[in-house]
C-alpha cells in the first residue's frame, strides 16, 4: 500500500519492546494521568517535557522518523490554527501588521504566547497518544476500555470501525491506483474529479461492506450484541506500576507547576 | 440423491427468490441434500449460486418455497438453533473477519452460542489447528495474506461446529497450492468427519475428486443434478450453462472427436486419464484390435 496509506498501519504496535509488555490498563491509566496533568498545566515545561519524552521514546523503540513526522501533521494543523487565531484575536501589543483584502490584520504578542501555550498542550497530549498507540495493539486497547467500564456498544463500534478502516483503506488504495494508471490525477482538475469520485465510491463500498459483514455476523449467531471474552484481573505488579507512574506524574506536575513558580 | 444417503439434512422445495429491484435470481429450486453428502452448486457467474447459498443459510427469505433443515422450516427456527447446524463461509474473507485478532474473530461464533470461556478457547484452538492457522492466533486480520484470511474465516465457521457447511466459492482467488489444501481439507471434513457440504463454484476441475453430486444452475434454475460422471457426460448442458468439462476430460474429448480414440467413458481426473492412457498404450495383444481401440 502506498500514497500515505501506510500512515495508519499499526504493525509497530505489535513489535516487542519494554513498553509493549506493560499491561494495557496500566498504560491507559498513565495516559489518563498525563492528559489530566497536561490539561491542568498553566506553564510550558510540563507539556514540553512530556512531548520530548514521548517522541524520544517513539524513536527509541524504532518508529521511523518519517512516519512520526507524517503522523504529527494532523496536530500540526491544529497547533498552527490555534496560534494564529489567538495571535490575531487576543492581545494589544502588536508584533506585526499587514493588510489583507483592505483590512488591517495584526498579530499580537499576548495572543501568540497564549496560543503557543495551548498549542504546546495539544502537542504534548497528541505525543502521548501517539506513543500509546505505538506500543499498544488495538485489541488490547479495546480490552482496557472494557475494563474501564466503557459502554459495550461503544467498544463494539470502535472495534468494527478499527477493522474496517483497514478494509476501506485497502479499497481506497486500490481505487487510487486504478485512477492513477488511467491518469486520474494528471492535472489539478482531474485530481479533484478523481478524488470526488473516490470519496463517493468509498462511501458506497462502506455501505455494501457493512451489509455483507452484518450477514456474515448473523450467520455466526450475532444477535445485535457483540460477545466479548472475559477480562483477566489486573495483578498486584500492574497496580503497583500504575500507582508508581501516576505518582511520578503527580510529583512532576507539582514540581513543574508549583515548584518552579 | 445417492442411494447411500438417508433423509435430507437440508431440503429446499420450489424455492424462488426475486431481488427487490425485480431481478429473478432463483426459480423453482428443488434440492435435497443428505447428511454427509458433498454437493457442488456449479454455475457460471450471475447464475444465482451466491443467492441460493444465502437462501439456504437463512440470510435471504425466499419469495416462494421453503427451506428445511432436518425437517424444520428455517424461518421458524431461532437463529441460535439454525447457526448451530449451518455454517457459512462467504466468498470474500474480508466480509467475514471483523475481530481485532484472529483468535477473537474465531471466538465470535462460540461466544454467541453462549458457551463458557474454557469451551470457547478449546474450540478456537481446535478450529485454528484444523485449518493450520494456530500460528496466526494473535495476528491482526489486516496483517494476514489472502490465503491466511480464508483459513481464518473457515476456522471461524468451524468453531461453531456446524453439521452443514455452506461454502461460497471457497477457493476463489487462491493460489494452486492453497486451492489444493482447501479442497483436501474440505474433502477430509466431509469424508472423515461426516460434515454435509454444499459448495458453490464455477471451477470444474476439482469437482470430480470431491463431490458426490453436482447441481448445474443456469439463470437461477437447476438444469441438472447428478453424480459428477453423469454431469460431465453431457458437455452440451454444461456449455449451455456457460461451463465446460474438466481440462483433462476436454483433452480426451478432443482426442475422441478428432483422432478417433475410443473410450468407454471420459476420464474426469488425472488419475483416470493416466489409467486410460496406460490402457491404450498397453493395448490388446491382437494388433488389429489395438488399431480398433485407437480409431474407434
Amino acid at each position: 500500500m502506498s500514497g500515505g496509506f501506510d500512515l495508519f498501519f499499526d504493525y509497530f504496535a505489535r513489535r516487542d519492546n519494554r513498553l509493549r509488555r506493560f499491561d494495557p490498563r496500566v498504560k491507559m491509566g498513565v495516559v489518563a494521568a498525563l492528559f489530566a496533568a497536561i490539561l491542568l498545566s498553566t506553564r510550558p515545561p510540563l507539556p514540553a517535557m512530556v512531548s520530548v519524552v514521548a517522541l524520544g521514546s517513539l524513536l527509541l523503540i524504532g518508529i521511523p522518523l518519517g512516519l512520526i513526522g507524517r503522523r504529527l501533521l494532523a496536530p500540526l494543523g491544529i497547533v498552527i490554527a490555534l496560534v494564529l487565531i489567538q495571535g490575531l484575536l487576543v492581545g494589544e501589543t502588536v508584533l506585526a501588521a499587514f493588510p489583507v483584502a483592505g483590512w488591517e490584520v495584526a498579530l499580537h504578542r499576548e495572543g501568540l504566547v497564549r496560543g503557543a501555550g495551548m498549542a504546546l498542550r495539544v502537542w504534548g497530549a497528541f505525543s502521548v497518544l501517539l506513543l500509546f498507540s505505538a506500543v499498544t495493539p488495538a485489541h488490547e486497547m479495546f480490552r482496557a476500555l472494557r475494563w474501564c467500564r466503557m459502554p459495550h456498544l461503544w467498544v463494539e463500534i470502535a472495534m468494527l470501525v478499527y477493522r474496517y478502516i483497514f478494509v476501506l483503506l485497502e479499497e481506497a488504495s486500490e481505487m487510487v491506483a486504478a485512477q492513477r494508471v488511467r491518469l486520474g490525477y494528471a492535472g489539478f482538475g482531474n485530481g479533484l474529479r478523481s478524488a470526488g469520485t473516490l470519496t463517493g465510491a468509498v462511501v458506497v463500498r462502506a455501505m455494501e461492506q457493512s451489509l455483507r459483514t452484518h450477514e456474515a455476523m448473523v450467520a455466526r449467531g450475532y444477535t445485535d450484541v457483540f460477545p466479548f471474552g472475559p477480562l483477566p484481573p489486573m495483578g498486584r505488579r500492574a497496580w503497583g506500576a500504575l500507582a508508581g507512574v501516576v505518582a511520578v506524574v503527580g510529583i512532576l506536575y507539582w514540581f513543574l507547576e508549583r515548584g518552579l513558580a | 440423491m445417492s442411494a447411500a444417503f438417508s433423509a435430507p439434512a437440508l431440503a429446499c422445495r420450489s424455492v424462488s427468490f426475486r431481488y427487490p429491484e425485480g431481478s429473478q435470481a432463483l426459480v423453482d429450486i428443488d434440492l435435497a441434500v443428505a447428511p454427509g453428502e458433498f454437493v457442488a452448486l456449479l454455475a457460471a457467474n450471475g447464475s444465482g449460486k451466491t443467492t441460493l447459498i444465502k437462501v439456504l443459510a437463512g440470510l435471504l427469505a425466499p419469495t416462494a418455497g421453503t427451506v428445511r433443515i432436518d425437517g424444520s422450516d428455517i424461518r421458524q427456527m431461532p437463529a441460535k438453533a439454525l447457526y448451530r447446524r449451518v455454517g457459512l463461509l462467504v466468498q470474500n474473507p474480508k466480509d467475514q473477519l471483523f475481530g481485532a485478532t484472529v483468535a477473537e474473530d474465531v471466538a465470535f461464533g462460540p461466544r454467541n452460542l453462549g458457551l463458557d470461556e474454557a469451551q470457547v478457547q478449546e474450540r478456537v484452538a481446535a478450529a485454528l489447528a484444523a485449518v493450520g492457522a494456530a500460528h496466526l492466533r494473535e495476528r491482526a486480520i489486516h496483517h494476514l495474506s489472502f490465503g491466511e484470511q480464508k483459513r481464518a474465516a473457515l476456522a471461524g465457521v468451524l468453531a461453531m461446529q456446524p453439521a452443514i457447511l455452506l461454502l461460497d466459492e471457497p477457493t476463489a482467488g487462491m493460489d494452486p497450492a492453497g486451492e489444493t489444501r482447501m479442497i483436501d481439507f474440505l474433502y477430509r471434513l466431509n469424508r472423515e468427519h461426516g460434515l454435509t457440504v454444499i459448495f458453490a463454484t464455477h471451477s470444474v476441475d476439482m469437482l470430480p475428486l470431491i463431490a458426490h453430486r453436482i447441481c448445474v444452475l443456469e439463470h437461477g434454475r437447476v438444469i441438472q443434478c447428478d453424480a459428477p460422471r453423469a454431469v460431465f457426460q453431457a458437455p452440451d448442458i454444461l456449455a449451455r450453462a456457460g461451463l465446460r468439462l474438466p481440462y483433462i476430460s476436454v483433452l480426451f474429448d478432443e482426442m475422441h472427436r478428432h483422432d478417433g480414440f475410443c473410450l468407454d467413458r471420459l476420464p474426469l481426473t488425472v488419475r483416470e486419464a493416466r489409467q486410460a492412457l496406460l490402457d491404450l498404450l498397453a493395448g490388446p495383444s491382437d494388433p488389429s484390435a489395438a488399431a480398433a481401440v485407437r480409431h474407434g
